[in-house]
């Protein structure tokens, strides 16, 4: 008993470890549920039209890619499968860069869409909440070239793409500054648009006010978010293989809270006892 | 004229352009405004890189001075300076200079990322103990939105879903509703007073 009021930390991380890597090695196909949230952000892209445009922006951090990445996965596949959609990428953070070239380049092939005309990447906007402003006000002003050095004026499908009237819906997948709330403050407001985001777990209670509020539409929450977006295309992604290390490591850590508790009333009816006994 | 009082005459001023813009529909102003956002853009690369140089100081001066795990400053200069050289001759977006950022700086990045899962699991089993009232009330608010947000959840029963998303749609959007307005009231406040040149904390460095 006294082992379990202090069990070892090593012996903590080992468990963890092993209830990631047993149900790598054997499914546990538990079942993934599409929440309120996730039906609502496939709805949302579910219902663009040919010639919609829409902006997706890449703000989150090399540490985030193991959530987030996921959701950007399968919602560019998303994105990418619907006809006459105008997708205009940038990234609002410097690492969001290196995200995005995976996705459109692969993505680009995939769905045979061509550069320039249904897609176009702007690379990095260097200002953070600023360059929202500016992505707003006048996207030529700010982005005058494309991530490759391109004149985007030479890309017909930028010509009727100006501010932030033109676009459709917003999708932004974020791990901090600059995120949702700078988001809605620059765009979404400003332009009545309709916003959807992918974010980290941690982001999801400061943000949920605005969903509360209808200022985001949809959001997709970490890899639960990505696994139920998976589910509702009928795919058999990575998020949803991911779900099954997720469940367990989230039940060995409650496994291990309870003990913990147990052993904590124990202890502490065994002292008030002792402590009877002297009295 | 004191150089405090242009300093701050030069805040008022730009912070009421940026606000008479938000509200007003005048020209001069909305030209004015991107002119002063684009400012701002140009400013912080300028910050950015005096960061970098202050860093570069910083573990110059370390390594100079031999101090405690000196070997790790070379390194970080080392790693700064073939980067930045690389960057600079064959552009960011080219193969060798991503070379360090795929197959370095992005695994190290995410597995410091990942770690975090091993000291939450050791961290939770050693602070969640129900102490008090507000603690056991926390504790089992946490495994019921815990135990909601993933498969063994719905495996259980689709209520757990449902609960847990009740939990986070009404008392916690209420409490972060809560935080959030009154960061607002505060952000409303510091912006006042530094339009009125009552905050005066960037003008000048402390002892002035």
């Amino acid at each position: 008993m006294k082992y379990l009021t202090n069990i070892d930390r090593r012996v903590i991380y080992i468990l963890v470890i092993v209830s990631i890597i047993i149900p790598l090695v054997l499914p546990l196909n538990l079942p993934i549920v599409a929440t309120n949230e996730i039906v609502d952000c496939y709805n949302e892209i579910e219902k663009l039209e040919s010639g919609d445009v829409v902006l997706v922006s890449f703000n989150y951090s090399i540490g985030a890619q193991a959530e987030i990445s996921p959701q950007a996965d399968i919602v560019m596949q998303h994105l990418f499968s619907k006809e006459g959609i105008k997708i205009v990428g940038v990234a609002l953070r410097s690492s969001g860069i290196i995200m995005m070239d995976n996705f459109y380049e692969n993505k680009g092939v995939e769905f045979n869409k061509e550069y320039g005309v249904d897609y176009i990447n702007l690379g990095y906007l260097v200002g953070g909440e600023t360059a929202m402003v500016n992505l707003g006000k006048d996207i030529h002003m700010v982005a005058p070239k494309d991530h490759y050095g391109n004149l985007i004026t030479d890309f017909e499908m930028m010509k009727n793409i100006r501010t932030g009237a033109d676009l459709s819906l917003i999708i932004d997948f974020n791990s901090g500054t600059p995120g949702t709330p700078e988001m809605i403050r620059q765009l979404v407001d400003p332009y009545n648009l309709p916003y959807v985001a992918g974010m980290l777990s941690v982001s999801v209670v400061g943000n949920l006010p605005y969903y509360a509020s209808g200022q985001i539409d949809g959001y997709l929450n970490s890899l639960v978010g990505a696994a139920g977006y998976e589910s509702l295309l009928g795919v058999n992604g990575t998020a949803s293989a991911e779900m099954d290390p997720l469940s367990s490591s989230v039940m060995i850590i409650l496994f291990l809270i309870i003990i913990g508790n147990i052993t904590y009333f124990i202890n502490k009816s065994d002292k008030s006892n002792k402590g009877s006994e002297y009295k | 004229m004191k150089s405090k009082t242009v300093c701050l005459a030069i805040t008022i001023l730009c912070a009421l352009i940026i606000i008479i813009d938000a509200f007003f529909n005048i020209s001069i102003f909305k030209i004015l405004s991107l002119m002063l956002t684009e400012w701002t853009v140009v400013m912080g690369v300028v910050a950015f890189a005096a960061a970098a140089l202050a860093l570069f100081s910083l573990h110059i001066k370390r390594i100079m001075f031999k101090r405690n795990e000196w070997y790790l400053s070379a390194y970080l200069i080392a790693i700064f300076l073939v980067q930045t050289t690389l960057g600079i001759i064959f552009g960011s977006n080219s193969g060798i200079f991503m070379f360090a950022i795929n197959h370095m700086f992005t695994p190290l990045g995410a597995t410091m990322y990942s770690l975090l899962a091993l000291w939450i699991a050791s961290a939770a089993y050693r602070a969640f103990r129900a102490r008090s009232l507000d603690a056991t009330i926390m504790l089992l608010t946490a495994v019921i939105v815990m135990i909601g947000s993933t498969s063994f959840g719905a495996a259980i029963s689709p209520y757990f879903a449902d609960v847990s998303r009740f939990i986070q749609l009404i008392p916690t959007t209420a409490a972060s509703r809560g935080i959030m307005i009154g960061g607002g009231i505060g952000a409303i406040a510091l912006g006042v007073r530094i339009l009125l040149g009552i905050e005066r904390g960037h003008t000048s460095a402390s002892g002035e």
